[in-house]
């Protein structure tokens, strides 16, 4: 074991694209999804408003529009044929009418309505539009109806009561601003991690076998140790780079990690025993380099829609819940989250371990392949 | 040489090297039906959430009732505490949780405006975002309709009485994707990228090919870039036209840009891919780099096109950085002439940024096996 982890290591100071995979290409990836998303909240949404009021209440409204974060009025358009135009060319992601005689509607106790034309096209940044511009409204609208009640009452307390019978108060559980970074890079670098862990394998073998040393390797030696000393420096790099990203989430960042971090590191360690298993399977089935880099690719490139992080696992039909069960990173991100956010007790965790640890008798059918072929 | 025989031995080489069919006609079939899969049953389903009843009065039931009849939202438990609740959400059971705090029908009475207490797992914004919304919804309606009593008491005709609950309100229409399928969401533009990565692939492991062979390859220039473009040309059309006609219809995917227009904005992204993809080609040592350095750029690229995390909050550096992909203006311009029915006038700085693209990699294909070719005379 200690031969062949020996042997490997200077094999991968002799080749630049091995030493790449397990150094910089890790760390510009994982930096450049860090950069990518490091505003954490979308400020300044851009949108457009159409007045067809023109009055002060109007203009109070889009006052206040631009007073929430989220919101930034680009542009106020004359007519809905600019507005709607700019909402195409995706300079602005939704469209405000404010409709004639609003001001006028309101004294009148009419009700009148704004509305609202939101590019749903863009999904998540629609979300947050919807959820930004419904509280400066009913905010804006509250406050208005506060006013006039307190002109009625001439109490404040009351007034307050006439125009908010009830209050809700949101909490967001483990993710306390509501960012998107910690739900988004936490899950988007451990992606590309399973990604590298099983293009290094294959790289690793495929390597070897091109260059036709693997009898140096294998030959004269219990396959089995020969395997794993091959594939320790890798473990051992992956492993670092895990730990490095844990510590940069929830160390630097401001998530205090809730849980047990070593049960999350060895829980790591059990993902990376299992990609390495999943892509000597693959390289194994037939000894072919590129072949089996394919089948990576296939395998390993579509995983983060199956995670479950953005879309909800138990919404999908039943091809895909099998596809994400078959992602071992899929059960790893589930333990990472219970671990950091939850801070669940490791014993509520040691099914999602038994989950990883299904993927590792591979490693026998590759070492019984392994031993055929040399 | 003759053309035709750079064709065919290009053909040739294309088409006997298992991992480029296995990238560039079934990798492309496979996606095509595989990725839309996690969204294939369209909506979330109901969310199951605990409600923490402490008043237990017949109006935090009538509250219970109305959240229970919400169609995002099913009472799955009442707790007796927050704790239990949050314990059952950590456990899965339940997506959220909802407190009535104590003395909630007291206060209402008294006028002390009581706060109900909406929690739900934000690690999972989608589950997050419809409890909330569900629950807010609901929630108000009740609050609006406890103030229409509350004015009637005070003798006012029901009429104004409904009206008055609140001075305007908001309506909001979701243009281009009405019932926010996340299927119309993702797939369009996850396609082109698919279309851009395969194909790069393909021409990586051909070009790492030629350049890890001993023996000599002598054509002109000209035919050899002729033929490619001709053979992955023609391939890569016929799989446009696939995804974006065939497999649109599949998933009901709307498609509103004329078929005309598709082919025209297409052109310039295939030629712009095509061209990269020998360059990339040209510059590898051998064919297994290919797939690796491809698959390393596609999360990076598909988080910085500007439809999923907004361009307005990506840094500068990385949307520059990420215009140099034909995937970028590709995904922009189909988008907004397929799904948002754009004139093709408003896509013209996009298509034109393709025809400098594939320019651009013309050049630079040409001078890298311009280089490659010296040295092999030499």
């Amino acid at each position: 074991m200690i031969e062949t982890f020996k042997l490997e290591l200077k094999e991968i100071k002799n080749s630049f694209y091995l030493l790449s995979l397990l150094t910089w290409i890790p760390l510009v990836s994982f930096l450049l999804i860090i950069y990518i998303f490091h505003n954490g909240v979308a400020h300044n949404l851009p949108i457009s408003v159409v007045d067809n009021d023109r009055s002060n209440l109007s203009r109070e409204i889009i006052t206040q529009m631009e007073a929430n974060p989220s919101l930034h009025v680009k542009s106020i358009y004359n007519d809905l044929h600019q507005a709607s135009k700019s909402i195409t060319q995706s300079t602005t992601y939704a469209t405000i009418v404010i409709p004639a005689h609003f001001k006028r509607d309101v004294v009148q106790k009419k009700q009148p309505q704004i509305t609202a034309f939101i590019n749903a096209q863009y999904l998540l940044i629609a979300k947050m539009l919807h959820s930004a511009l419904s509280t400066t409204i009913s905010q804006s609208a509250a406050r208005i109806d506060f006013a006039s009640n307190l002109a009625k009452d001439g109490q404040a307390k009351s007034a307050l009561n006439a125009t908010l019978p009830i209050n809700v108060q949101v909490t967001p559980f483990f993710n306390t601003y509501k960012n998107y970074f910690l739900f988004l890079v936490s899950a988007i670098i451990p992606t590309l991690w399973q990604i590298l862990i099983v293009v290094a394998t294959i790289s690793s073998f495929g390597k070897t076998f091109k260059e036709k040393k693997e009898n140096q390797f294998f030959k004269n030696r219990n396959t089995f140790m020969a395997i794993i000393g091959k594939t320790l420096p890798y473990t051992i790099a992956y492993l670092g780079w895990g730990i490095l990203f844990l510590l940069y989430m929830y160390g630097y960042e401001p998530w205090k990690f809730q849980g047990s971090f070593s049960v999350t590191i060895f829980a790591m360690l059990l993902t990376i025993l299992a990609y390495e298993g999943m892509a000597l399977i693959f390289f194994t089935i037939n000894f072919h380099y590129t072949r089996a880099l394919s089948l990576a690719a296939l395998y390993t490139a579509p995983a983060f829609a199956f995670l479950g992080i953005t879309f909800p696992v138990s919404s999908m039909p039943q091809f895909a819940h099998t596809w994400h069960n078959l992602l071992p990173i899929s059960h790893y991100l589930k333990l990472q989250i219970a671990q950091a956010s939850y801070g669940v007790s490791v014993i509520d965790v040691i099914p999602l371990l038994i989950n990883i640890a299904y993927f590792l008798p591979a490693w026998l059918i590759v070492w019984f392949k392994i031993r055929r072929a040399v | 040489v003759s053309f035709f025989d750079v064709l065919k031995f290009e053909f040739k080489n294309i088409f006997t090297n298992i991992p480029i069919v296995l990238t560039v006609i079934g990798g492309v079939l496979f996606y095509s039906f595989f990725y839309p899969q996690p969204y294939a049953n369209e909506v979330v389903k109901t969310l199951e959430i605990s409600v923490v009843d402490l008043d237990k009065s017949e109006l935090s039931r009538k509250i219970i009732h109305s959240l229970d009849a919400t169609p995002e939202l099913n009472i799955a438990r009442e707790d007796l505490s927050t704790n239990d609740a949050k314990k059952a959400l950590i456990e899965n059971k339940i997506k959220g949780i909802i407190v009535i705090p104590a003395h909630f029908k007291r206060d209402l009475t008294l006028h002390v405006s009581p706060t109900i207490a909406v929690g739900a797992d934000a690690n999972y914004f989608l589950i997050f975002g419809s409890v909330v919304q569900g629950a807010l919804k609901s929630i108000l309606t009740e609050s609006a309709s406890i103030k229409v009593a509350n004015l009637l008491v005070k003798n006012t005709p029901l009429s104004s009485a409904k009206k008055a609950y609140t001075p305007y309100t908001l309506q909001t229409i979701n243009l281009f994707n009405q019932d926010m399928s996340y299927t119309y969401y993702v797939i369009p533009a996850v396609f082109i990228l698919i279309l851009q990565q395969t194909l790069l692939i393909g021409l990586g492991i051909l070009g790492g090919f030629y350049n890890e062979r001993k023996e000599k390859y002598s054509a002109p220039i000209w035919m050899k870039i002729t033929a490619r473009t001709l053979i992955f040309g023609t391939l890569f059309s016929m799989h446009m036209l696939f995804y974006l006609g065939f497999s649109f219809d599949f998933f009901h995917i709307p498609h509103l840009a004329a078929a005309f227009d598709i082919v025209k904005f297409g052109i310039p992204f295939i030629l712009a891919t095509i061209f990269l993809g020998i360059f990339f080609g040209g510059l590898l040592k051998n064919q297994e780099s290919a797939t690796p350095i491809v698959l390393f750029t596609s999360l990076p690229l598909i988080f910085s096109a500007g439809f999923i995390w907004p361009k307005e909050a990506i840094p500068e550096i990385v949307t520059y950085f990420s215009l140099l992909f034909p995937c970028t203006p590709a995904i922009q311009g189909f988008l907004r002439l397929n799904q948002m029915g754009a004139d093709f006038s408003e896509v013209l700085v996009q298509y034109g940024l393709l025809w400098l693209q594939a320019i651009l990699y013309l050049l630079l294909s040409i001078y890298v096996l311009n280089k490659k070719k010296q040295k092999e005379t030499l």
